[in-house]
């Protein structure tokens, strides 16, 4: 039984980056060991904002991408714009598409 | 008489009868209902094992309704009865199909275990497989339309199940709309192929079929109904209104469907062959675009079942790309072709494995603390099995090593980077934004403060179900080669064959 995937200019050999993984992990295991001992228990839940008491409206991790969709936000207005949920607009660009390939094949 | 030679028709009827049974016995006593159910979906599980072994050992398998021998198709020439033809890759269609619907029906033993009207639940649920395995193994166009109203009318019924909630509703009424178009232009392509060659029959008319005007017509109108019911770009925006509101086990059988209706996509695609470069690259193109459009609006939502539906369109897209790729080579694709069709078809599996897991955890969450949005936190606190079933949902959908998602995206990768490397880096960019959503979503649901609400306890029956499809991940992820080689490999060589899919009817 062949185990390796091989594709048509490389391969895929899974059970050797498990174990290449494990070692990694094991080498990380080690280094944790010689970490920090002294640290305060407790505080790690409390929100750190560069020593300043946090502000009032709780930072949520969905706002993770804020500046990600801040940067985006033409192409996100246009797209959002599209998805208004309107089922006209489905049957439209089912519509759309047909048009599209049907003169795409038949020209 | 063995029962292999009716499998075929086995796999339509037991769910057909079993759905009709369903409610009856439900009047008796609702565990023997679920018995009932339980075991028609191991009987349908286990004749599509038996099929697949048996088409990928012995080669395709036909059936004729009504015939005295099942296998005798065309006794006077040319096939006029109902026939179901079955080859490697539809019987690992049906293979997929059957095992998912066992699966989620496992699942809502315990999921829907407090709503009404169960009986009707089931018998959707078991109409749905009943669509979905004649839309596979049906031979001919009118019993694919057929089935394709079946499925579509239960699909319907199935995401208005929360009907007390408008948005259900709506979502349903939405998804009814869109499938009824895209049936009505099946039913007139069908009408186009039968007004000029008097035939139904799938292979008949793939055989005899000219390359018109009327053809190309047929073909178009068939492509864009069942890249609908696929989902893909700019047709997918019934989905994240439908995945988002129906209850989690039912959006993974519609995601499921999807993925039937692309098999029916690439069966006509191959044995009508018309124009295939062409085709194929507007297939790569659509695929492309769905991994950007489904990508990029995951990362702006808020709700984890319409977050999810973004991805499956994502991943649809993968398959897409794949496919389209390989087809672009159609009939004598080179290494690359076969690899990225290979890739396309294999993803197939792997899609249904993580975002079937995914759908079953958000489900796990509802069921926990009824929302459905990511304002939760901290459950990984109290639900480490759920956290890691996240984070083994969340490397798949990824495309992470060594779990199976990379596997299949690695073949589409470097076969697509052939045709055209831009839509290589597209697709690999879209994984990585992908990873990059599902980590949003596991620090917004499992990591933080713990919930700080009494949780109730996720019944046995559901972790066990998500913990299969966890470790079948696991299992593809490490052992790719041995699935390639004994399902995806003779799928493939069955599918860019088509004179042999021809040649058992005619």
């Amino acid at each position: 039984m062949n185990l390796i995937l091989k594709t048509e200019v490389g391969f895929w050999n899974p059970i050797w980056f498990l174990i290449a993984l494990l070692l990694i992990f094991f080498i990380s295991y080690l280094i944790w060991l010689r970490g920090e001992r002294g640290y305060r228990k407790g505080v790690q839940r409390e929100a750190f904002f560069s020593g300043d008491p946090p502000p009032g409206e709780r930072i949520q991790a969905k706002n993770l991408y804020w500046g990600f969709s801040e940067a985006l936000m033409l192409y996100y207005k246009k797209v959002v714009g599209l998805h208004r949920g309107i089922v006209n607009d489905y049957v439209a660009w089912f519509i759309a598409l047909m048009a599209i390939i049907l003169i795409l094949i038949a020209l | 008489m063995t029962l292999i030679e009716h499998a075929p028709i086995l796999l339509i009827a037991i769910p057909l009868l079993a759905a009709f049974l369903t409610p009856i016995v439900g009047r008796v006593n609702s565990l023997l209902r679920n018995f009932e159910m339980i075991i028609a979906l191991i009987s349908i599980e286990f004749l599509a094992i038996l099929l697949s072994y048996d088409v990928i050992r012995n080669g395709i398998r036909t059936y004729t309704l009504g015939a005295e021998i099942p296998g005798l198709t065309s006794p006077a020439g040319f096939p006029v009865r109902i026939i179901l033809e079955v080859d490697a890759m539809n019987a690992f269609i049906s293979l997929i199909a059957s095992s998912i619907t066992l699966i989620v029906a496992i699942y809502c033993l315990n999921f829907m275990k407090e709503q009404r009207i169960l009986d009707k639940f089931y018998t959707l649920l078991l109409l749905l497989l009943t669509g979905m395995l004649g839309l596979t193994l049906t031979g001919d166009f009118f019993n694919l339309f057929v089935f394709l109203e079946i499925l579509s009318v239960s699909s319907a019924a199935l995401i208005a199940f929360y009907v007390q909630r408008g948005e259900a509703l709506e979502s349903a009424f939405k998804y009814m709309v869109i499938s009824s178009v895209g049936a009505l232009m099946v039913l007139f392509a069908i009408g186009l192929l039968y007004g000029q060659y008097d035939l139904l029959n799938m292979a008949a008319i793939a055989d005899s079929i000219q390359g018109s005007f009327l053809d190309k017509v047929a073909l178009t109108l068939l492509i864009s109904a069942f890249l609908l019911k696929a989902g893909s770009v700019p047709v997918h925006m019934w989905k994240p209104d439908a995945y988002g509101e129906a209850p989690a086990p039912v959006s993974v059988l519609l995601l499921t469907s999807a993925l039937v209706s692309l098999y029916v996509l690439f069966r006509i695609f191959t044995i009508f062959a018309i124009n295939p470069v062409l085709l194929g690259w507007i297939l790569a193109i659509l695929g492309i675009l769905s991994i950007f459009l489904g990508v990029s609006m995951a990362l702006i939502q808020n709700n984890l079942q319409r977050l999810i539906a973004y991805s499956g369109i994502a991943e649809i897209g993968y398959i897409i790309l794949g496919v389209g790729s390989g087809l672009v080579e159609f009939p004598s694709p080179t290494g690359f072709g076969f690899t990225a069709i290979s890739g396309g078809l294999f993803h197939i599996l792997n899609d249904t494995l993580d975002l079937g897991l995914l759908f079953l955890i958000a489900g796990a969450i509802f069921y926990l603390t009824g929302k459905r949005d990511l304002s939760i936190g901290g459950l990984a606190h109290s639900q480490p099995t759920l956290a890691v079933f996240f984070l083994i949902g969340m490397g798949a959908v990824s495309g992470l090593p060594p779990f199976n998602g990379f596997a299949s995206k690695l073949m589409i990768y470097e076969s697509v980077y052939y045709l055209n490397p831009l839509l290589a880096i597209i697709g690999i960019l879209g994984s990585i934004l992908m990873l990059a959503i599902f980590v949003k979503v596991f620090s917004a649901i499992f990591l933080g403060i713990p919930y700080d609400k009494e949780l109730r306890k996720i019944p046995g029956s559901m972790l066990a179900v998500m913990g299969i499809l966890a470790l079948s991940i696991i299992f593809i992820g490490l052992f790719p080669n041995l699935v390639l080689e004994s399902i995806i490999t003779p799928a493939t060589k069955a599918l860019i064959n088509p004179k042999n899919y021809i040649e058992a009817i005619l």
